[in-house]
């Protein structure tokens, strides 16, 4: 069941987004919860002018999940807060092609542990998680290019 | 491709031309994708296509559709981010038809796997109301993917039957009815539709189809405009449908709709001109049919 977002809810979210990826995110349209009593809430972003009153399976796109205080933007969310975004790692394209094959990429430098956005120019890739001078990838499974690496 | 005799004798039928149309059928299918607007501008794709080498051209009929003509691999990062969705571009026609705006409340009525659905989302600019239905739990899934990869965030996704759908008492100004089909259109990337086509599988979809659009029609508001169309060739799945609903629904009108720079064939019965067949011979396309219908007034026993 989804629960609209208070607008002092809506408020503190993008407040905690922008202090994490150090953004100045604003976004027109609804929040929506799923899941509060679980260990992650799922948010969704709904740009339509009203919720339709039928039997929903789904609304909106899925924007971002909060684990633990940590919000994980999925990478539609991350297109979002990216756009004014500074918690960034800049990719290659070669780079970019492994994060959308689902294989974390080597960076060579330490990183703060954390989420970053990743980025290939001006396309937003989702974001990453930096460890140990690596991106751990986060790219779900059903968004991933076919082959483990692929060539255009 | 092994051609199905059942299939034979009734396409001979139905079209003078049979020969020009089983020899379209037996070309690779042209590729094709449409750019996708919430995401990105068509410059940023077409930077994308050049710098690969992608040799594309526009697709007449739609601003957002390129044709693809080099041999290429289109699941790529820039596909996987939803900056373009891989489409065949006679489906591009029945989301033009509707021609739905950014304040229209709408219903994609057999939504999966998304193509239309997010086209619709990209016409109304993510804004307005799309519902997009489905009946199959396993392709609600590829639907919600293919909403979500799109930015598509205006949609509500619901998993019913189409038909008996008015019971959630909505009135739609637009409803797309793309319905399930023998899928002849698509007949160029699997030859198997012809192997398994059969006039007894096509009185079962046509009996489908015929309740399908009786439930889309009764979710129209007065005004509002419903769009029917099929991958397919059958008139039992085309003109018969429609003919269905003009006698049962007396208000229901047809509207003659224009598509601009491709080659279209009348519907083939009378009551039936104003629907457009689309044929793979005439535009190196997939096969298709289209229907914009009108509900002018309530019918009296609603």
């Amino acid at each position: 069941m989804l629960r609209k977002l208070k607008k002092e809810e809506k408020d503190l979210l993008i407040k905690d987004i922008n202090q994490q990826y150090d953004s100045c995110l604003e976004v027109d349209g609804l929040f929506l919860s799923k899941d509060e009593k679980r260990e992650s809430i799922k948010i969704f972003l709904y740009t339509g002018e009203r919720i339709p009153d039928v039997p929903a399976e789904w609304t909106g796109i899925h924007f971002c999940t909060i684990k633990e205080g940590v919000i994980i933007p999925s990478i539609e969310g991350a297109q979002y807060i990216g756009q004014t975004a500074n918690k960034v790692i800049e990719l290659d394209y070669e780079q970019a092609k492994y994060v959308m094959s689902g294989r974390d990429v080597d960076i060579g430098e330490e990183k703060e542990k954390g989420y970053y956005i990743l980025l290939n120019g001006d396309a937003v890739m989702g974001v990453g998680l930096a460890e140990n001078k690596k991106i751990m990838n986060m790219t779900p499974k059903s968004r991933r290019t076919l082959q483990q690496y692929r060539t255009i | 491709m092994g051609i199905n005799k059942e299939f034979e004798q009734y396409h001979r039928r139905l079209f003078p031309d049979y020969e020009e149309f089983i020899a379209a059928l037996r070309k690779p299918s042209r590729k094709s994708i449409r750019v996708n607007s919430l995401k990105v501008d068509r410059k940023r794709v077409e930077e994308f296509l050049k710098k690969n080498n992608i040799v594309f051209s526009q697709i007449p009929w739609c601003t957002d559709g390129l044709w693809i003509d080099s041999d290429c691999e289109l699941d790529t990062v820039e596909h996987q981010l939803g900056y373009y969705y891989i489409q065949n571009s006679s489906s591009m026609i029945p989301s033009l038809a509707l021609d739905p705006y950014p304040e229209d409340y709408v219903l994609d009525m057999c939504a999966a796997p998304g193509s239309k659905t997010t086209h619709i989302a990209q016409l109304m600019e993510n804004v307005g109301v799309l519902v997009a239905n489905e009946a199959s739990f396993v392709r609600v899934r590829a639907l919600v993917i293919n909403i979500q990869k799109a930015g598509a965030s205006n949609v509500t996704v619901t998993r019913r039957d189409g038909v008996g759908y008015e019971r959630y008492n909505q009135r739609f100004d637009k409803v797309l009815l793309d319905a399930p089909c023998s899928d002849i259109g698509t007949a160029r990337k699997n030859s198997q539709v012809i192997a398994r086509w059969s006039i007894d599988r096509v009185h079962k979809l046509s009996n489908l189809q015929k309740k399908l659009i009786m439930s889309a029609y009764n979710t129209l508001r007065v005004g509002g405009t419903l769009v029917y169309s099929t991958c397919t060739t059958s008139r039992e799945e085309n003109e018969d449908v429609i003919e269905h609903l003009l006698k049962e629904k007396k208000e229901a009108t047809l509207e003659k709709f224009d598509i601009p720079d491709i080659k279209t064939r009348e519907g083939m019965t009378n009551k039936t001109r104003k629907t457009v067949r689309i044929m793979p011979q005439d535009n190196n396309t997939e096969s298709y049919y289209i229907a914009k219908i009108i509900k002018t007034e309530e019918e009296k026993d609603f």
